[in-house]
């Protein structure tokens, strides 16, 4: 449990005023501090103007929905962000992986469980290490949490961070899923689960191709992905 | 008369009238040519016997003038075989205009000062002196040949039956592909919608034709898009079917987490409440959608005598209770007896979950009027509440399940629900209809007009 001193707040944006309270005792006593707003464009105002340290979202939300919140934060954000979906739709998970969510959690979900990815993803956006790492004409400082290529800064969420930064302490080198799932994530992924994929997708996108015309990061079949290393330009 | 049906009919009739037209047709003007030549050939050669000596003669006598009148010919050499006299200029004496195969002639001897060969059977070509007025060219023609025969002739019967394979076969395939072609793209649909592809449509080369097969495949684009609509739909009632579920699932887990880890046995109590409380929203739901699901399943309905004013009445009644909390009235119009046939149980589900609505958009303080009217063949019955109403593009979709017009849910969850779409589904099976529609003074007014099924 984070001590007093470090406590973290948490921005839970359900329309659900009874579930959104009860969230907020459960985590209030787990040690975060937390506030609650009903619907999607107070939420969004919210994450943008106040200092909070991670977004619980709904998808089904009035007004402006949960991806449409998450759309419009990611442009302005990397704020870590955990969708939670009721719908139970594979392409809802998918859906909000692809705009940049870093985690999801389908309701009904165990409030115990929740607090455990809240936790898992804070500790990989907190700075920690010191020092950079470099592969190719990329660059990652793990302080300021900035990567570079070709020295332009990259925006990237906490997920991707932690799934680039795995694959650059080994660059040429084969990381398996599960090991990135749980450096990104903070856990084991689910039978069928695709986050990681999803993440790794979104970086590529961001990343761009190689010189050559060859994606960075490559999917060795079965075993997880590898980062190709480039000439420095 | 449709247009498929005359086409078909159309293009064997003609076809097969064409072909015996044709048929007796060139036969006669065979056997008639036949007769001509053998005719003809005989008079053309009389004529054509003597015929320079003749001819010189009148020249020599009368010159040109005389030459044309001999040329002009009497009932002797029969009207059908011509004597063309050309003058040295090469235009006919008589200013006839030249058939194209003298014309050819013509410019034979112009060019070359012989005379010319005839061309065919029966012609007979000589050349005149004469000291003064030069060289003249007289030919003497047999009429041309029918112009079928000339047409077809030469192709001979082998080539005649073979001109009616190629015509008949390409008016015939026209027609199959013309009919084939459009079935096939229908089909083709039809597959690809028998697959689950939803959007699968009939092109609108097709569809646009006005014969049958537009028809066809404008029932299909319609079929096909009541279809997709319903399926649609059906899978929206099930997504949100699954989130109605969830919602009170994923509180009940949570309260159980509070529940689970609290050491203070009154917020225990507190937490299990809620859960009881979520669990009987939850039954509650369950047993709306599984009624729903029921009723919109059922072909009929039970016909019993039913009193729709006492119905009314007894609802008006729990609604007063209900409402008293918030200072709701409940005002029902004075009528005696409203009978009709119909399944009373449906129908106090239909108006209970009409008067519920109204209730729960009624502010604290204001008054609830169920008004009705009679007429021989049918009940209407309205329900006005004090609400906000309705966006006006909006009044249809209340009815449909599950459909949240306001942008907060309310706060006691349970807005949102299936109550009109359960309402409508029993009134469409009565036979009858509902609507809704803003009251000018505010509000919303939900219509049902019943018919009385009395017989």
């Amino acid at each position: 449990m984070p001590s007093m001193e470090t406590r973290q707040s948490i921005l839970i944006v359900d329309d659900d005023r009874e579930l959104g309270q009860m969230l907020a005792e459960y985590l209030g006593a787990d040690g975060w501090r937390v506030e609650v707003v009903h619907e999607g464009r107070t939420g969004l105002n919210a994450a943008l103007e106040d200092t909070f340290d991670a977004m619980v979202l709904d998808v089904m939300l009035p007004g402006m929905n949960g991806f449409e919140v998450l759309r419009a934060l990611r442009a302005r954000s990397t704020m870590p962000v955990i969708m939670l979906t009721a719908r139970g739709e594979e392409t809802d998970r998918i859906v909000g992986l692809e705009l940049g969510a870093d985690d999801y959690l389908p309701k009904p979900f165990n409030p115990r469980e929740l607090s455990a990815r809240l936790r898992a993803i804070l500790r990989r956006a907190r700075p920690g290490l010191e020092g950079r790492l470099s592969a190719g004409s990329l660059t990652l400082e793990h302080a300021s949490r900035q990567v570079s290529l070709d020295g332009e800064s990259i925006d990237l969420t906490a997920a991707e961070f932690a799934v680039l930064e795995k694959l650059m302490e080994n660059p040429g080198e084969v990381v398996h899923k599960e090991l990135l799932a749980r450096h990104a994530l903070g856990r084991e992924l689910q039978p069928f689960e695709r986050s990681i994929d999803t993440h790794v997708s979104r970086l590529r996108g961001k990343l761009g191709p190689m010189a050559n015309g060859e994606a960075r990061i490559q999917a060795v079949r079965g075993r997880g992905y590898v980062l190709i290393e480039d000439d420095r330009a | 008369m449709s247009r498929l049906y005359l086409r078909i009919f159309l293009s064997f009739w003609v076809v097969i009238i064409l072909t015996v037209c044709a048929v007796l047709l060139i036969n006669t003007q065979l056997e008639f040519a036949q007769q001509d030549d053998i005719e003809l050939s005989g008079r053309a050669m009389r004529a054509a016997d003597g015929m320079s000596q003749r001819a010189q003669r009148a020249l020599d006598r009368g010159g040109p003038e005389a030459l044309a009148r001999w040329a002009e010919g009497g009932p002797r050499r029969g009207r059908r075989i011509t004597v063309f006299v050309l003058d040295p200029t090469g235009g006919d004496l008589l200013d006839r205009s030249l058939p194209r195969e003298i014309r050819g002639l013509n410019r034979q001897w112009q060019r070359t000062g012989q005379v010319p060969e005839p061309l065919r059977r029966g012609q007979f070509i000589t050349e005149l002196q004469h000291e003064l007025h030069g060289r003249y060219l007289a030919v003497l023609t047999p009429p041309p040949r029918p112009m079928v025969l000339r047409l077809f002739g030469p192709l001979g019967t082998t080539g005649l039956i073979g001109l009616a394979i190629i015509i008949s076969g390409l008016v015939c395939l026209w027609l199959a592909r013309s009919i084939s072609r459009p079935v096939q793209q229908i089909r083709t649909a039809g597959r690809a919608l028998g697959h689950g592809q939803l959007n699968a449509r009939v092109a609108d080369k097709v569809s646009k034709r006005s014969d049958e097969l537009g028809e066809l495949a404008r029932d299909f684009n319609g079929m096909a898009e009541r279809l997709e609509s319903l399926i649609q739909s059906q899978r929206q009632l099930l997504r949100d079917v699954s989130h109605e579920l969830r919602s009170p699932l994923a509180r009940l887990q949570v309260a159980l987490a509070l529940a689970a880890e609290s050491d203070d046995p009154g917020r225990r109590g507190e937490y299990l409440a809620r859960m009881e409380t979520d669990l009987g929203r939850l039954n509650h739901l369950i047993g709306q959608i599984l009624g729903y699901a029921r009723l919109s399943q059922r072909p009929e309905v039970r016909r019993e005598p039913v009193d729709l004013a006492e119905l009314l009445e007894d609802i008006a009644a729990s609604a007063r209770l209900e409402g008293r909390t918030r200072d709701i009235r409940v005002h029902v119009e004075d009528f005696t007896r409203l009978p009709m046939a119909g399944d009373a149980e449906l129908l106090q589900r239909a108006f209970e979950n009409i008067i519920r609505n109204a209730l729960a958009h009624t502010p604290e303080g204001g008054t609830i009027f169920i008004g009705a009217h009679a007429d021989p063949d049918g009940l209407s019955v309205s329900v006005s509440d004090q609400g906000p109403g309705v966006p006006e593009e909006r009044l249809d979709d209340i009815f449909q399940p599950f459909v949240r017009l306001s942008d907060e849910r309310g706060v006691d969850s349970t807005g949102g629900g299936i109550g009109l779409a359960i309402a409508q589904a029993a009134i469409d099976l009565h036979g009858g209809s509902i609507q809704a529609l803003n009251r000018v003074e505010g509000g919303l007014e939900v219509l049902i007009n019943l018919p009385r099924n009395t017989s």
